[in-house]
């Protein structure tokens, strides 16, 4: 077993890396916590390569091309890949305005099975495109949150 | 190595809000040379011209540009340092004739930004200063912009925007765009400033290689970041050698830019004690900080 502890950190890909940047910053509140890092210099210089963290979660970015769904698409594409960031329940109405207050459309909110994990979610997309979630946890009180199954 | 600290925040402090860069201070060898030097571009701009001792300053309304005379001046010949000078835009050839039929050399090379996509020509001054000669009718000014080299870039930043507040006004490197152009660099199809790309392997593409390092080419966007002061903009080109640095208790060293700020000097040096994680020094009404990469400025309060 690789007795692995927890998801560290991600790197989120788009056309315009410093712009995707700077809407973490802008919507979700992220907070530039690097520009160039020395251990990703090139030979002669470093290379723009950024990170930034929400909360105790980390990200870097990188300047990509890839093909991405049309910007209607806003929950999970082809793949239903994302990445999925929880409030408190309290929290969520604020959540949802403030993606309205900062023109992000998004689905939802999805109210998930009663007895599952996970009480509602949006989804939306970042302007790289990246798919991204926002959901209260119907569990958040417990100490120790293991995997329970939804019964539907 | 020494892992790389956190930038400091500075959430709910309002910066200064320099409106202006009003000037440069250059350091040059001999006054006569560099006056003969500049006056071709300078005239385009009609000013005046005053030396003391060992200072030679030309002024053109709000901007004044000092030359100051040292035995072994501070120039980057080869790096991203340069000033951008305005002159009419039917005068850049004219000008670049003259100053090579002088004897200096001339090269042509755009930059990235995109009111710097046209070529112009690029100079060295007799000292080794990289000058850029920039078209423009917009008469207001004369120095339209400056460069620095710089390596830490968040704590620069934190210097020019969030402490004498500058605005991002465009950067370079972070985009898939960018890369591809310094492709097209690398096949010899763009007459690009040498400072805005380099051929740039990281350790990955030099993995399995067998050969020398240097047969491996990777042409790469150098990273670069503008910020607007008022009309005037201040670019920061990611350095790509280590240069040595003056002794680092001198906060007033030369070369040095100079901003302005409508604020007050008590209200100016109160907000730099609260943004700035780092010493600065003040007169009556200038302060005179060094950024992190040991480039000098220094910001006169009008307030």
């Amino acid at each position: 077993m690789a007795e692995v502890e927890s998801i560290s950190h991600s790197g989120m890909v788009a056309p315009d890396s410093r712009a995707v940047h700077d809407w973490y910053e802008e919507v979700l509140g992220g907070k530039w916590m690097e520009t160039v890092s020395r251990n990703y210099e090139g030979t002669r210089g470093a290379n723009a390569h950024s990170c930034g963290i929400i909360a105790d979660y980390l990200y870097v970015t990188f300047p990509r091309d890839r093909d991405v769904d049309g910007s209607d698409v806003l929950r999970g594409g082809g793949d239903s890949f994302r990445h999925a960031y929880s409030v408190s329940r309290d929290r969520f109405e604020g959540a949802m305005q403030w993606l309205l207050d900062h023109d992000v459309p998004f689905e939802g909110p999805v109210t998930h099975p009663e007895r599952g994990p996970i009480g509602q979610s949006i989804y939306f997309r970042d302007n790289g495109g990246n798919y991204l979630e926002i959901c209260w946890r119907r569990d958040v009180g417990k100490k120790f949150n293991p995997v329970i199954m939804a019964s539907v | 190595m020494a892992a790389t600290a956190q930038a400091p925040t500075t959430d709910g402090q309002v910066p200064i809000d320099a409106d202006l860069m009003i000037g440069a201070i250059v350091e040059v060898r001999d006054l006569a040379e560099t006056r003969r030097f500049y006056e071709p571009i300078f005239r385009d701009r009609p000013g005046h011209w005053r030396q003391t001792g060992k200072s030679l300053t030309y002024t053109y309304g709000q901007q004044t540009i000092e030359f100051v005379q040292k035995p072994r001046p501070r120039t980057i010949p080869d790096g991203g340092f340069h000033n951008g000078y305005r002159v009419r835009p039917g005068h850049v050839e004219g000008i670049a004739r003259e100053l090579q039929a002088a004897g200096s050399d001339v090269n042509w090379w755009r930059e990235d930004r995109p009111e710097e996509h046209g070529l112009t020509a690029y100079l060295h001054d007799p000292s080794g200063n990289i000058v850029q000669l920039v078209g423009s009718d917009d008469g207001d000014l004369l120095l339209d912009h400056a460069a620095i080299e710089v390596h830490a870039y968040d704590y620069c930043e934190h210097v020019y925007v969030k402490t004498i507040g500058g605005r991002v006004s465009y950067y370079h490197g972070w985009r898939v765009d960018d890369e591809k152009e310094a492709k097209l660099w690398g096949s010899g199809d763009d007459p690009c400033a040498p400072w805005t790309r380099r051929d740039n392997p990281g350790w990955y593409d030099l993995v399995g290689h067998k050969g020398p390092a240097s047969e491996v080419k990777v042409p790469r966007p150098v990273t670069q970041v503008f910020i607007g002061f008022g009309k005037t903009q201040l670019g920061m080109i990611s350095a790509s050698k280590v240069r040595q640095e003056l002794p680092e208790e001198i906060i007033r060293g030369t070369p040095r830019l100079v901003f302005r700020t409508q604020r007050s000097p008590e209200d100016a040096f109160g907000r730099i004690s609260a943004v700035l994680p780092l010493s600065f020094e003040h007169d009556e009404r200038t302060a005179y900080i060094r950024d992190p990469d040991g480039n000098f400025l220094e910001l006169r309060c009008e307030g």
